[in-house]
């Protein structure tokens, strides 16, 4: 086997401009030029906000980062739910500051009056069929998206539905782990995806764009809106099913939407105080998280401030997935890197550990899919040059890899 | 008068780093690209040329914003790509990049095949240390770990490489034995 010296004299040697002298003065000069032009005329090329590496992206694998991390958030949780709940934890008495509680006097009651409707019968694996045999190696796979929410797990079909970067639908089957392109009439664009259980339907939201996919149509449809308390949003950030009132919620800018699909109406609820990162069920709170995390209670909008720990932003989406009474957390960060998975105690409130999967990069799975049927987590690969998919057993806590890797090919149907 | 200063700021930061960021482009993407990723990142560092540190610390914060940029235009191509020729296959960028003209050297071929199939965050390590020859402290900064951490990253790569340049296919945890039968 190769030494060390070895392999960073063959990694040398592989360099494609080992001089940066070699580089030529026309190639600077076509540089300096494209950058002179560009602030001459005000043109943004890029979000610099996006770009800008204010502090270095945490890395919650490395257990001693993960333990710090874990401790930061037990006490920011515990602190906000205490005093919404009016509990005294001795943890919360050593809260990193004081919460601050709102109620919100313009929030519509909406989710609180609302009820959501009997859950549809969720499919089952048939006999035999086992979850964890590889899908087929050569099958057609899905161009990946990157996006948090590209993917939901329709428990009625028993499968996920993803829509890819090439704005196909597909279906992926949990039970023999195998991809299916659907040809759905319709395919949405750019959007999030949350599947809304007591309606039985995916619904995408994005700039733009309302569409609802029917499974058994195999069709998107654009509802026609019916829009209360504002104008016609044009853009959403963040979405999610709430199971209580069986609506919608989701936001654009700093207002707070619930949509019903059965009515097609949506409807301005509040105002977001920041960022909306997602719901969590066992506090029933939505949580926003912006220079400090905030909780909401969605049904009076009552709202828990807590100071953030700076090391744990910004994160663009929460998942949470529950088996046994246990819970486990995600999270995605704006630049798309993430944490992997992390063990959540909804006893003490407490993060606990996050798993570190050694050879696979759970970070770099963009869509973290809970399978409900499996008791498991669906990770689809986010880097389009390694496509393939592992699940994380909520029960046994393993990874088993679901659809093995495949090289730089994708095939379509063509 | 601000507007001078920071105006004659970014100016020395242009001319102190255009090679080093032009060449991280070059080393990873195709010419045009390339371009295009050097100018973006040097406008990130003109908007926010108040965020830009001092000293020796430019460039590694340069370095950071760069890996976005070329993150961002890789997710731009892919999606392009998609859209327009509905694609069977990623195929390559319309100029080849310089690793695909190294490449064709048989012995560096194996040697970026193997890299490439390693974690994506692991190829930028090793990278940044060999080819950008940064020290493990700023490859840390931009990274988000310690320079020990980061020197055992790669002690712990050029192992795995070694390992996957004696048996290509080895690869992940716990691979149980596929399913018969192509795609639906």
């Amino acid at each position: 086997m190769a030494s060390h010296d070895d392999i960073i004299q063959r990694m040398t040697r592989s360099n494609p401009l080992p001089d940066v002298a070699m580089i030529t003065d026309g190639q600077l000069a076509e540089l300096t030029l494209q950058i002179e032009k560009s602030r001459c005329d005000g043109q943004t090329v890029a979000q610099p906000h996006e770009l800008i590496p204010t502090r270095p992206p945490i890395r919650w694998l490395r257990p001693a980062v993960a333990f710090a991390a874990a401790l930061l958030v037990a006490f920011a949780v515990i602190s906000a739910v205490s005093v919404t709940t009016g509990g005294e934890s001795d943890m919360a008495n050593q809260s990193i500051s004081t919460p601050a509680i709102v109620v919100t006097d313009a929030w519509n009651p909406l989710l609180a009056t609302a009820m959501a409707g009997a859950a549809p019968q969720p499919a089952a694996c048939p006999g035999g069929s086992g979850a964890t045999t590889p899908g087929p190696p050569g099958q057609m796979r899905p161009m990946p998206r990157n996006d948090a929410h590209d993917g939901v797990f329709d428990r009625h079909l028993g499968r996920v539905v993803y829509v890819d970067a090439a704005h196909q639908t597909w279906t992926f089957d949990v039970c023999t782990n195998t991809w299916h392109q659907m040809g759905a009439v319709g395919d949405p664009l750019d959007t999030s995806l949350v599947y809304d259980v007591d309606s039985d339907v995916t619904i995408a939201l994005g700039p733009g764009e309302f569409s609802v996919y029917d499974a058994a149509a195999n069709a998107w449809t654009k509802p026609q809106l019916e829009v209360r308390g504002g104008p016609r949003p044009d853009s959403f950030s963040g979405v999610t099913y709430d199971p209580m009132s069986g609506l919608i919620i989701t936001t654009s800018g700093s207002r707070v939407w619930a949509f019903d699909v059965d009515s097609g109406t949506l409807t301005h609820i509040g105002t977001a105080p920041a960022e909306f990162a997602g719901y969590v069920a066992h506090l029933d709170r939505l949580v926003f998280v912006g220079a400090d995390t905030v909780l909401v209670d969605p049904r009076t909008g009552e709202t828990t401030q807590t100071a953030q720990p700076p090391e744990l932003g910004p994160f663009s989406a929460y998942d949470f997935f529950e088996a046994d009474g246990t819970v486990f957390a995600s999270a995605s960060t704006a630049d798309g890197a993430a944490p992997g998975i992390c063990g959540f105690d909804p006893a003490t409130l407490a993060w606990t550990r996050c798993f570190d999967a050694h050879s696979v990069d759970l970070g770099s799975f963009s869509s973290r899919v809970e399978d409900s049927i499996n008791s498991r987590v669906i990770l689809i690969q986010s880097d389009s040059l390694r496509h393939d998919m592992w699940a994380f057993d909520l029960k046994t806590e393993e990874l088993t890899e679901i659809v093995p890797y495949a090289p730089v090919r994708f095939q379509t149907e063509d | 008068m601000q507007d001078n200063r920071a105006d004659q700021r970014f100016r020395e930061i242009y001319l102190a780093n255009q090679r080093q960021v032009l060449a991280y482009f070059l080393r990873r993407t195709d010419a045009v690209s390339a371009r295009d990723g050097a100018a973006e990142t040097f406008l990130v560092a003109w908007r926010r040329i108040d965020d830009v540190p001092k000293g020796d610390r430019v460039l590694p914060w340069l370095y950071g914003v760069s890996r976005r940029v070329l993150a961002n235009q890789r997710r731009s191509r892919d999606r392009y790509q998609a859209l327009g020729q509905k694609l069977t296959h990623i195929g390559p960028a319309e100029n080849p990049s310089p690793e695909v003209v190294v490449m064709r050297r048989a012995e560096d071929r194996e040697m970026l095949d193997a890299v490439a199939l390693l974690r994506s965050d692991d190829q930028e390590v090793l990278r940044l240390a060999v080819w950008e020859e940064l020290p493990h402290a700023e490859i840390g900064e931009i990274i988000g770990t310690s320079s020990h951490a980061i020197a055992q990253r790669i002690y712990r790569i050029t192992r795995q490489l070694a390992r996957d340049l004696q048996k290509p296919t080895t690869r992940r945890i716990r691979r149980a034995a596929p399913s018969e039968g192509g795609g639906s």
